[in-house]
């Protein structure tokens, strides 16, 4: 436990603590460009250098690298320190285009931080800058621009402790030092992206986000990714009312640093077929329904069926996409109705790794279970909602959310039901044999919760808007419920999750507007709850 | 048969009279714009006077809490929109004061030199204006001449008439033209001409000075009681010219005088006006003769701008005109009340720093605003015809009042 000053005050942290995270416990923040808390620290940018005295004299010693030591005198502002920070950006500059302009990491920069915190001082440069590739394809989803990299080695290190793929190096040397790939690979690895995320310049940037947006201009809100149920907490960054970007939100508890490509890129196929109309196809015809009529027309074609053959002729295609708020209503719904209820959701290729991808696409798999569970309502799969149909129990089948992966068995069985009815919010190719759409909001549209396959609770907040007749699908459920004469009376989110909260013990003692944005583990909570 | 004359049958004893409230403003053309006066009349004496300002509320103070510390600036312009340069020069000497800012020392002179320029546009304006309201139409055009040949150099200097924004924190927008003090030099002797064209018309013009003398009266204590500042304290025998008792810029090493009244009346207040341009004259003259060469700007790329050649041609001018423009300058925490001459009185800045791109809280010392709570001192108990030209005495500004 060594105890160091650093500017004047004392502090006494953990053997092997860097004096970086010693200055940091204090509140003195040392500039960075190579450090990262998710990687090693190879001390090659020499930012971080500050003036140490470990007791042979003060010297300049990178403060990342340097493990605090007992006695040690750290001056973090002295005009030795002020004077290496300075000439190490001038340094980082030297061969650096004028590029702030026309380059997206303008605004979120590292160095254009560091230089006018540390630095503001003038160009003391004759020469012609060397100049270098700009547009180098490095794979699917990056594109270096090698005269903007400060060679801090970030991305080489992500891909070598990370992802384990090893697919960047460094080549040449001096000035002319470059990252690229090796001859014959590209940055291929699922989780290419993160690589753009932690460039401090502009030298990696995203393909699909390059040039769509100003980083300063864009609204960002938290998000929580629900494309595989690790469920990575997320950055969602909107520009007048579209997506243009989804990067990760640091979290100890389920991502750390990182998301992989897929998650992250996933908004991208909502972009067309979105359903903002109710939908009645007749006979090869389609008209179109104000989302409002939609509701009541699916709630009346609902409480027709059951009127006349009672609640078991009406199945519930639940998703486990969907938020636990959403969920519960619909389970809520059923036991009210007495409706049947199947669960579908998605399906992939079945990959999965140790870092953050998980085979079950489903974001919220845990927290159905818990919600199912608690409630002790019949549920069944995919195939026994074949079998139902085949053996002619379903007169009218409700899929909630289009978004399903089915076998073909399945989806020629739903081709036989009497009356498909759907709530969705964009199109999916499942949905061509429903009669009746009613339109719901997009996972940006609205709010709500997951649990992920680890028991974690998060919250997602909405990031964008279309109309505010459509409703989310809590809130449509509730209307089609009232409007098929039920009594499912819900308004506004929190109540959804105070209700559930009472019902389902893993939840019990939480609150909807309280929840940490970190999120919460619901495996601590059962344990504190029942006590 | 009534016979008129005799006891009971006076005209007096018909004709009973009693006051009569009238709303003058907002809309009136005498109230300029923006005032409302709720008079209290018996026959055309002002018995009353309830003054309503607050019709041109801008939201100026709340704005800049939302605004970099350089996007202030054309804000600023809108203060007292006769005399835009003094604005610009007192927000961002403000600003320096919380900074530590030390300007330049021809930066110091030219700051002085246009604040100078900006006064006399506006006790032209003042005076012109003030004739006019009593139907004297061709000194407002005199004096409108005048003030156009200062527009227009002021216009060559910042590209604009009115809407400045010349001053920048740590300096300004550029230097001087290079033709600047020739343009002046060729316009002072019809400047001067002007001057004594609506001196001649009004000085000693007798319906002039029998509207003017001895209306709109206000004493020394008063004034003081009031906040009073500017020409309208000066009228009264008060010697405070901020410029002289807290000199700021390059005003302590200037040679002028603070002109005072006796009476505190509409025709002092003229007189100290017409003497005050005189004085601006001989300041700029001095200006142009002391001004030292050098930069206008200090040289932290923090706080001022980049030259643009540097901005264009190397990445560190480039990062940190990027850094000024999105984030604003580097400002430290803190506050400061920084005052100055205005045209009118004392117009202070209060600036509240956190250290953030601008400005954490803003207000304004508007010296119009002090002048309106004390105008019923000085029209109750008058005519009021009277009202018209003692209201314009005061050059009461909308811009500043409002803020």
């Amino acid at each position: 436990m060594p105890t160091l000053k650093i500017n004047d005050q004392e502090v006494t942290v953990d053997q092997g603590t860097s004096v970086l995270d010693a200055a940091a416990e204090t509140g003195v923040e040392i500039p960075t460009f190579c450090y990262h808390p998710g990687l090693s620290a190879p001390a090659n940018c020499r930012m971080c250098l500050v003036e140490i005295d470990g007791g042979r004299g003060a010297q300049l010693m990178p403060a990342c690298y340097t493990q605090a030591g007992e006695g040690m005198v750290v001056k973090t502002d002295s005009p030795t320190t002020q004077e290496a920070q300075k000439s190490v950006l001038e340094f980082i500059l030297l061969n650096h285009p004028v590029d702030c302009p026309i380059c997206d990491q303008a605004g979120e920069c590292v160095l254009q931080d560091h230089y006018f915190d540390y630095s503001a001082r003038p160009s003391r440069l004759r020469h012609v800058k060397v100049h270098k590739p700009k547009v180098k394809i490095l794979g699917p989803n990056i594109v270096l621009d090698a005269e903007r990299c400060i060679l801090c080695t970030r991305c080489v290190r992500f891909c070598d402790e990370i992802t384990e793929t090893h697919e960047l190096r460094v080549t040449q040397r001096g000035e002319n030092s470059e990252i690229t790939t090796f001859p014959g690979l590209d940055l291929t690895n699922k989780y290419s992206l993160c690589t753009a995320d932690i460039c401090p310049v502009g030298a990696l940037t995203s393909r699909g986000f390059r040039f769509k947006a100003r980083v300063w201009n864009n609204k960002r809100t938290k998000s929580v990714c629900d494309q595989c149920s690790r469920n990575c907490s997320t950055f969602v960054d909107t520009l007048r009312n579209d997506v243009k970007r989804v990067s990760p939100r640091t979290n100890a508890e389920v991502n750390k640093w990182w998301a992989c490509d897929e998650g992250r890129m996933a908004f991208k196929k909502y972009e067309e077929g979105r359903f903002l109309r109710g939908q009645v196809r007749h006979e090869g015809t389609t008209h179109e329904l104000a989302p409002s009529d939609s509701y009541h027309r699916v709630g009346s074609q609902l409480s027709q069926t059951v009127e006349a053959h009672g609640g078991e002729s009406v199945g519930l295609l639940l998703h486990p996409s969907w938020s636990n708020e959403d969920l519960f209503v619909a389970s809520q719904f059923a036991l009210e109705a007495g409706l049947r209820l199947y669960v579908g959701g998605r399906t992939a290729d079945g990959y999965e790794d140790n870092i953050l991808i998980r085979a079950d696409k489903n974001a919220n798999r845990y927290g159905l279970n818990l919600i199912l569970d608690a409630i002790d309502i019949p549920n069944a799969g995919v195939d026994s909602l074949a079998a139902d149909i085949q053996a002619g129990t379903i007169r009218t089948l409700l899929i909630l959310d289009g978004e399903h992966t089915l076998p073909e068995s399945v989806i020629t069985a739903i081709g036989q039901v009497e009356e498909v009815v759907a709530l969705a919010a964009w199109h999916t190719p499942i949905l061509d044999v429903a009669h009746l759409i009613a339109p719901t909001r997009l996972v940006f549209e609205r709010g709500g919760s997951f649990v992920n396959f680890e028991g974690h609770l998060q919250r997602f907040h909405k990031t964008q808007m279309h109309d505010i007749n459509i409703l989310s699908p809590w809130h449509a459920l509730s209307t089609i419920a009232r409007a098929g004469g039920w009594d499912v009376q819900y308004d506004r989110i929190s109540d959804v999750f105070a209700s559930m909260a009472e019902m389902v013990p893993r939840f019990a003692g939480l609150d909807y507007q309280e929840l940490p944005g970190d999120g919460v583990s619901t495996e601590e909570t059962t344990s504190a709850g029942t006590i | 048969m009534t016979v008129y004359g005799k006891e009971g049958h006076t005209a007096a004893d018909h004709l009973h009279t009693r006051e009569m409230i009238l709303n003058m403003g907002p809309a009136h053309p005498a109230m300029h714009g923006t005032v409302k006066m709720i008079l209290t009349l018996d026959g055309e004496t002002i018995k009353d006077a309830d003054i309503h300002v607050g019709y041109l509320h801008r939201g100026f103070e709340k704005m800049c809490e939302e605004q970099t510390w350089n996007q202030v600036m054309p804000y600023t312009d809108r203060l007292n929109y006769s005399s835009p340069l003094i604005n610009n020069m007192g927000y961002a000497m403000a600003v320096e004061k919380i900074a530590g800012i030390e300007i330049t020392p021809r930066c110091r002179w030219i700051r002085t030199l246009v604040s100078e320029l900006s006064r006399i546009t506006d006790h032209i304006t003042c005076i012109g204006a003030q004739a006019l309201e009593l139907a004297a139409y061709s000194p407002f055009l005199y004096g409108i001449e005048a003030r156009e040949l200062l527009y227009q150099l002021i216009e060559e200097l910042t590209g604009a008439r009115l809407t400045v924004s010349y001053a920048r924190i740590g300096g300004l927008r550029h230097d001087l033209t290079d033709t600047f003090e020739a343009h002046y030099r060729e316009r002072l002797p019809r400047i001067h001409q002007l001057l004594e064209d609506v001196h001649r018309l009004l000085t000693k013009n007798r319906i002039y000075y029998d509207r003017m003398a001895g209306t709109g009266v206000i004493s020394a204590e008063d004034a003081i009681d009031y906040g009073f500042s500017g020409p309208v304290l000066r009228s009264t025998g008060v010697t405070y010219d901020v410029r002289k008792n807290y000199p700021y810029l390059a005003y302590g090493d200037v040679d002028f005088e603070v002109p005072v009244g006796s009476e505190g009346d509409n025709y002092d207040r003229y007189l100290v006006r017409v003497e005050e341009i005189k004085q601006s004259l001989r300041i700029i003259d001095q200006c142009f003769k002391n001004m030292p060469d050098g930069p206008v700007n200090i040289e932290d790329w923090n706080v001022v701008l980049p030259p643009k050649e540097e901005v264009y041609n190397t990445i560190e001018g480039m990062i940190a005109h990027f850094k000024i423009i999105m984030h604003g300058s580097d400002i430290p925490e803190g506050e400061a009340y920084s005052y100055v001459e205005g045209a009118n009185g004392e117009l202070g800045f209060y600036v509240v720093s956190s250290g953030g791109r601008g400005p954490y809280k803003m207000h304004v010392r508007g010296p119009s605003l002090h002048l309106m709570q004390g105008i019923h001192k000085m029209i109750l108990g008058g005519m009021i015809a009277d009202l018209v030209p003692t209201f314009d005495s005061i050059n009461m500004i909308g811009g500043e009042i409002d803020r």
